[in-house]
Formats: C-alpha cells, sequence, structure tokens
C-alpha cells in the first residue's frame, strides 16, 4: 500500500514509452499485422474469432418464452443464414421496415423467440459477429430494389455529408477527404474505398472490445460531441445501409481486427 | 512532476467515490437541483443534428459552396466574429500552450502539430512550427480559430468561437501561443 505513490510514475512512465513508439510507427498497417501476430502467438486465436464462437453457442441455445433458438429457424449453425450478411442491410416484410443486423436480430429475439428487453451487450455482439461470419469470403451486395431501402440510403447519404454539432463535422470530412491522414496518433479510415463494411463487426485490440457496425457509427458521433443515436434507431440503419451499399464488391472478412 | 501529482489526484478521488456513495447526504443536497441538470444535458441525436445555415450550405459531396456564393458566405461568417471586451487579441501563452493542447478545449493537437515536444499531433492540418515567423497578422490568427469558415468556406477546422468552445479570451491565449517569441512553437 505504502507503494501506490508509485503507481502513477509506471503509468506514467508506460504511457510515454507507448505513446513514443506510436508516433514512431509510420504504417498504422504493420502496426495492425503486428498485433494480429503477437495475439496469435499468445493465444493461437484472435480475439474476434473467440466471441465467433460463443456466438455460434448462443446461436443453438434456446432463449426466451418461447423455448426457440436462432437454430430453430435458420438451421443448425445458420446453414440457412449463410451469404445473408451480404444483402444487408435491407427491407424485411414481416418488420415492414428496413433493418441492419443489430436490428434484425433484436426483432427475431424478440418477437419469434419470446426474449425481453434485448440488450446491446457482448451476448448479443457475439451473435450477430457470428452470423456476419457466415458470409465470410462472399461479395458484399446490398441492392436497393426496395423503395424503403433506397429512402433509407438517401437517409444514410444525407446523415453523411451533413456537418453537424459543435466540432461542425460530417462523415464524409473524415472518412473520404481526409481519410488515410491521422487524428492525433489514430488514422482515419478510408471508408469507401476500403469499403470497410466488409469486416465489421470486428475487434478493436487498442481497447479489447467487439463492435457492431452500430457501436462504430456511435463511437464516431460521441467524438465529434454529438450525442450518439440510439441502437437500433433509423440514423444506425441509414448510416449501415449508406456504408454497405458503398462496399459492394468487396469481399467480406468478418471479424475484422482493427485499432 | 505536476502530471504525477494530477495522476495521483485523480487517483485519490477515484478511491473515495465509492466511499462517499455509501455515506450519501441527502439533507444537505436540494433534490430539485441535480435533477434539473440532467434534464437539462439531455440532448438527443435528432436536437443535435439540427443545421445552421453556414452547415447547410456545407452539406455536400464537394464539401465547399459554388464559387459564386463564396463572396457572400464569407460575409456571413465573418458576421459572426466577436472580439474580446478589451480588444486584445493577443493574451497569455502560457494558458495559450495549455487550451491548446487540452483535448476538452481547443484540442488543436489533434489536427495541427506545433511544438516539437508534443508527438502525439494530427496531420489533417498545416504543421503549425515557427507559425510566429510567418508574418501572418494576430488579427488573421483570431479571426481563424474563431471562425475559420470566414477564410476557407466549410473547412474541416471547427469554428472555435462560434460554437463558444473557446471564449473570445480563449482564443487570444492560443493566438499569444501562436505568435509569441517566448513560445516553444517559435523556439
Amino acid at each position: 500500500m505504502r507503494k501506490l505513490w508509485l503507481l502513477p510514475l509506471v503509468l506514467g512512465a508506460v504511457g510515454g514509452v507507448t505513446l513514443y513508439a506510436l508516433a514512431q510507427q509510420e504504417n498504422p498497417a504493420e502496426e495492425v499485422k503486428r498485433q494480429k501476430e503477437m495475439l496469435l502467438k499468445e493465444m493461437g486465436i484472435l480475439p474476434g474469432d473467440v466471441y465467433a464462437e460463443q456466438g455460434r453457442d448462443m446461436f443453438n441455445k434456446p432463449m426466451g418464452t418461447q423455448g426457440k433458438s436462432c437454430a430453430s429457424c435458420h438451421g443448425q449453425d445458420g446453414r440457412y443464414l449463410r451469404g445473408a450478411y451480404a444483402h444487408m442491410p435491407r427491407y424485411y416484410k414481416d418488420m415492414d421496415s428496413v433493418a441492419d443486423l443489430d436490428s434484425r436480430i433484436k426483432y427475431c429475439m424478440e418477437k419469434y423467440m419470446g426474449v425481453k428487453d434485448v440488450k446491446h451487450d457482448i451476448n448479443f455482439k457475439s451473435i450477430a459477429t457470428y452470423v456476419a461470419t457466415l458470409s465470410n469470403g462472399m461479395k458484399m451486395d446490398v441492392k436497393l430494389d426496395n423503395p424503403k431501402e433506397k429512402e433509407m440510403y438517401q437517409k444514410g447519404r444525407e446523415l453523411w455529408y451533413a456537418r453537424v454539432g459543435k466540432m461542425d463535422f460530417s462523415c464524409a470530412v473524415c472518412h473520404d477527404t481526409f481519410g488515410g491522414y491521422r487524428i492525433r496518433l489514430q488514422t482515419l479510415a478510408k471508408v469507401k474505398e476500403d469499403k470497410v463494411s466488409t469486416h465489421w463487426p470486428a475487434y478493436r485490440f487498442s481497447n479489447d472490445q467487439l463492435w457492431t457496425m452500430e457501436d462504430r457509427i456511435r463511437g464516431c458521433y460521441n467524438q465529434i460531441r454529438v450525442t450518439p443515436p440510439p441502437h437500433f434507431s433509423w440514423a444506425t440503419v441509414a448510416l449501415s445501409l449508406y456504408m454497405a451499399y458503398e462496399s459492394n464488391g468487396g469481399i467480406i472478412e468478418t471479424p475484422g481486427f482493427v485499432r | 512532476m505536476k502530471k504525477y501529482f494530477v495522476l495521483l489526484g485523480s487517483l485519490v478521488v477515484f478511491a473515495c467515490a465509492p466511499a462517499q456513495k455509501e455515506k450519501p447526504k441527502p439533507a444537505e443536497v436540494p433534490k430539485s437541483v441535480p435533477q434539473a441538470k440532467v434534464e437539462e444535458k439531455r440532448h438527443t441525436f435528432e436536437d443535435d443534428i439540427k443545421q445552421d445555415e453556414g452547415q447547410k450550405l456545407c452539406s455536400n459531396p464537394q464539401g465547399t459552396v459554388s464559387a459564386d456564393m463564396v463572396e457572400k458566405f464569407f460575409q456571413e461568417q465573418k458576421r459572426l466574429i466577436k472580439y474580446p471586451p478589451d480588444g486584445k487579441l493577443v493574451g497569455d501563452w502560457k494558458k495559450g500552450e495549455q487550451l491548446f493542447s487540452n483535448p476538452r478545449k481547443g484540442n488543436c493537437y489533434a489536427c495541427h502539430c506545433a511544438d516539437p515536444k508534443e508527438l502525439a499531433c494530427g496531420n489533417i492540418g498545416p504543421v503549425l512550427r515557427h507559425y510566429g515567423q510567418r508574418q501572418h497578422d494576430v488579427k488573421y490568427t483570431y479571426e481563424k480559430i474563431y471562425n475559420s469558415w470566414a477564410y476557407v468556406p466549410c473547412s474541416i477546422m471547427y469554428r472555435a468561437g462560434v460554437h463558444d468552445i473557446l471564449t473570445p479570451q480563449e482564443i487570444a491565449d492560443i493566438v499569444a501561443y501562436l505568435h509569441s517569441p517566448e513560445s516553444p512553437v517559435n523556439k
């Protein structure tokens, strides 16, 4: 207990060294590669894949009041969901609205399995990640055939370019115009060019968390000091749809591994 | 060393937090006050994405306004600029240094490099090293920080003064940090 005063010193030193090491790293892609190799060497598996496996278990497990599992409708290990994520977000007849991965899973759990108060927690995200992995290796192929899909895409596009909040930012200024540049030491993703929707949900090694695209969108808004849209809301669906459509043609590889 | 004391201080605060929770003092705190505060803070996403005129004009894939509108746009944005009550556009560079790096205030290092000792600086904005030797007018520097859109339509640089992120006095302090020969920016 007496040595507690040392703690800030040690933390400061570690922080300083990390910061220095980060500043020396010219290529962020190299850093990601290095982190990935390190984790694989230490654990033999990437944390994102562990979550996806956990998601598989949850997928096959009955939940809620109906005694059903996701697998009851979508087949053992989701065999009827192969390729589903490649066409998401999309319009669903039973919902009469456009849903992204997260909103669709929530709807299914509530309506068909009788799960109450679906939370966007790690179990939920694991299921979402698992469902996304069922489309790995396929091409992102989001269509805008339904009028509601077109309308939602248009809303997403408006949000993408809207300069908002105290910081006057839009998604576009950071992720189109300045994609590849750095905010502090964080490199901004080139969202359209790199077709980022193909590798979300993703595991973020910088804070050891599994994030779906909804978390990513909310995180961005939080950083530009705009109150994030709630989970499963029109804004997260609209932006997910916009980005997924712009990622068409990219090969799906989830869970992603990002900084 | 000062930094470590601050860190230590915050640790102490964290350590004390649970202890405070166990002993609430309901008699001393009028209930209406914290409630009112929460109500005040509860913005929604829809509230926050409401745009002002300038933001509306800038929300397009081109990321700027059309050439024939530029002049009017500049005039509108210039009108939003306010100056410190004492008229001094150059404040205290040491205060400016704090504001420049504080992520909750200027957060200028997110995009600009200035003091060579600061390694964690972004590369979106121009490097401000030796800014004071570049013959910039202090009025220009002040206005640029207060409202960058008065010089570059729809610039990515946020309008610190327009949105009250920085007060006129605070902007003057940052102007001093950039211009003063004593400032590490110009050393």
